[in-house]
């Protein structure tokens, strides 16, 4: 199972005083990151190493020991709060408590290093993010072409390296009083947190989109300040976050009115609607029920399976969950208030309200996960409850015209109503799409018409009851299994 | 002997700094004693102890004038954007690519060597 593991440091305090000023708030950014990033809910980092005011050698240390320790399919993470200072050959040098300006290069931490500790390691996934003075100057040509022929050699091209410098190799990044964080760390949390950092309907938040959003923001909160990124190997979306799913008063209006249509339509029952607008009015809706009450707006989900996952959860109608957001946040003080409904991340926990894997995925690897578990489909999708009574009528079906009906009429009489029966059931309750419903008439029919005729020439007698109910067996599998096999949208509808 | 001050101005900073990088790496290849100059910290900066695009000269060896001069004149010729501003206590003489005939650039040569001689 892949790993995620971090290092934080955050350094307000210099033994080498007149060289570098005390900072106020580094340690705060280090320890807010850090919150962030072991919240299960937000960042699920298996291993946060937080450094606050450390001396080089334990970030150079705790830095090697999670590059080194990290195996493919793991992702690991630089955060530096502090003062950056530039070497007199322009290289970025990381000051931590026991930096000696005159001894830069012996008592920092020099990026080299930290790419050279990155270019080595077996991670994925690997992103630094320095909110420090000249942060850019950690991007040099020389480090790009490193990493990306590093990358080559070794062939592994899934690898992606991020990095976000708070600011160009000439600026100031700065720390903003009124908000008691640095300007990029600022950014960063407030993005997550709020869910303002846009982009894909991941449940993830990438390193880019963080990047994207911070390089907007940061300039208004820091005047001449300009956060700068890089990445390569994008083949792998850095995931820095779990996203905040939001809704905002437009949206809330157009789900309004699709609920109100769905029910006049009677795509959805009195009950449901009822509990939707009450849980949108009262803003009790967790990540869930916002995701799916997006993906119906959307039109990823259908009004049935939406009305049956819905009812399902519904956690809103116990009570289970809190009003307006942050609750996972009640240390920061930062978080951001908006207008927009955010949520409470306690009751987000989606594998556990399924049962499912605690890791992280997206709803299509939850679902292709269920499809492994029979049981756990059964419950979950009621579509096999109205496929097993049919079938049971079938096989009778079938036993019954083995003796007193002919191949034809047998069609007649039952095989035919029983399948549009089935497609009438399936399609309306929106348990399987058109499409899927007439594969498996067509087939049963076909089976029905061609297996009659062999068991009535080949007169079983006193076996057609057995050959009848392992026929009947067999059919029900593969409809099932076609029916659990198709693509996403029908596992949507399912 | 007063510091000599070299600033360079006309493009964006990082282009700049980045620069004066590269002018410092030339000046102390050539035996003189430069460094960044002393920048002003703005309260909550995590950084900016130095001037990225200014170079502060303190000692110049025999031989080192005709270098710095050297140093210089490629600079002009390299980037016409750049404006160059050297300056002791008492003199400052600025000067561009795009503003300078090459016919005055030899009176220049000489107010900089003033600066640096005196």
């Amino acid at each position: 199972m892949s790993r995620r593991l971090a290092v934080v440091v955050g350094c307000n305090d210099f033994d080498d005083a007149g060289a570098f000023a005390a900072l106020d708030f580094a340690v705060d950014d280090m320890i807010a990151v850090a919150q962030l990033m072991k919240d299960s809910n937000w960042g699920a980092f298996d291993e946060v190493c937080q450094l606050p005011n450390p001396s080089s050698q334990e970030v150079r240390k705790n830095v090697e020991r999670i590059a080194r320790c990290a195996e493919n399919g793991d992702m690991i993470l630089v955060y530096f709060s502090g003062h950056g200072k530039r070497d007199i050959d322009g290289t970025l040098k990381l000051i931590t408590s026991d930096t000696e300006a005159d001894l830069l290069g012996a008592t920092s931490v020099a990026m080299e290093e930290i790419k050279q500790w990155f270019n080595i390691s077996r991670a994925s996934s690997k992103a630094i993010i320095l909110d420090c003075c000249y942060a850019g100057a950690a991007s040099d040509n020389k480090f790009k072409d490193n990493v990306e022929s590093k990358l080559a050699e070794i062939s592994r091209e899934s690898s992606g390296l991020f990095l976000l410098a708070a600011s160009s190799s000439s600026q100031s990044a700065k720390e903003i009083s009124e908000k008691q964080q640095g300007a990029l760390t600022h950014c960063i949390l407030e993005g997550i947190q709020s869910g303002a950092v846009g982009g894909g309907d991941s449940e993830w938040v990438t390193a880019s989109d963080v990047a994207s959003y911070v390089k907007n923001e940061v300039p208004r909160v820091s005047t001449g300040q300009s956060p700068q990124s890089w990445e390569s190997g994008s083949r792998v979306s850095i995931r820095l976050a779990k996203r905040v799913l939001t809704l905002n008063d437009e949206i809330r209006m157009n789900i309004s009115k699709l609920i109100s249509g769905l029910f006049a339509d009677d795509e959805i029952t009195q009950e449901v609607k009822a509990n939707v607008e009450d849980a949108l009015q009262r803003n009790k809706l967790d990540q869930l029920q916002i995701k799916w009450l997006l993906d119906l707006e959307k039109q990823k989900l259908k009004p049935g399976p939406f009305s049956s996952n819905w009812v399902q959860h519904s956690p809103a109608a116990d009570g289970g969950a809190v009003e307006i957001a942050s609750d996972g946040l009640e240390n920061n003080e930062n978080s951001a208030q908006t207008d927009e409904v955010s949520v409470d991340q306690s009751d987000i926990d989606l594998e556990e309200e399924l049962d499912i894997d605690s890791d992280p995925s997206s709803e299509i690897d939850i679902l292709d996960r269920d499809r492994g578990n029979f049981g756990r489909y059964w419950s979950k999708y009621t579509h096999a409850y109205y496929i097993s009574p049919l079938y049971l009528f079938y096989i009778y079906a079938l036993y019954s015209f083995f003796s007193t009906l002919t191949v034809v009429e047998g069609m007649v009489f039952y095989g035919i109503p029983v399948s549009f029966l089935a497609i009438i059931i399936w399609t309306r309750r929106r348990i399987v799409t058109v499409n899927e419903a007439l594969v498996c008439t067509i087939a049963i029919s076909v089976s029905a018409f061609l297996s009659t005729g062999v068991f009535v020439r080949l007169e079983f007698g006193d076996k057609a009851n057995l050959a009848a109910i392992g026929y009947g067996f067999i059919l029900f599998v593969f409809v099932v299994a076609s029916a659990m096999s198709n693509d996403e949208d029908s596992i949507h509808s399912a | 002997m007063t510091d000599v001050i070299l600033r360079l101005t006309g493009a964006d900073s990082e282009y700049l700094s980045e620069l004066a990088f590269e002018i410092l790496a030339d000046l102390n290849a050539e035996g003189l004693e430069a460094r960044h100059a002393e920048g002003t910290r703005a309260l909550g900066d995590k950084g900016g102890e130095i001037d990225l695009t200014t170079i502060v000269i303190s000692a110049f060896s025999t031989g080192a004038v005709t270098a710095f001069l050297n140093i210089v004149q490629g600079l002009i010729a390299r980037d016409k954007r750049v404006a160059i501003e050297v300056s002791d206590n008492e003199k400052m003489v600025k000067f561009d690519a795009v503003n300078t005939q090459p016919e005055a650039m030899t009176e220049i040569l000489e107010s900089l060597h003033k600066i640096i001689r005196d």
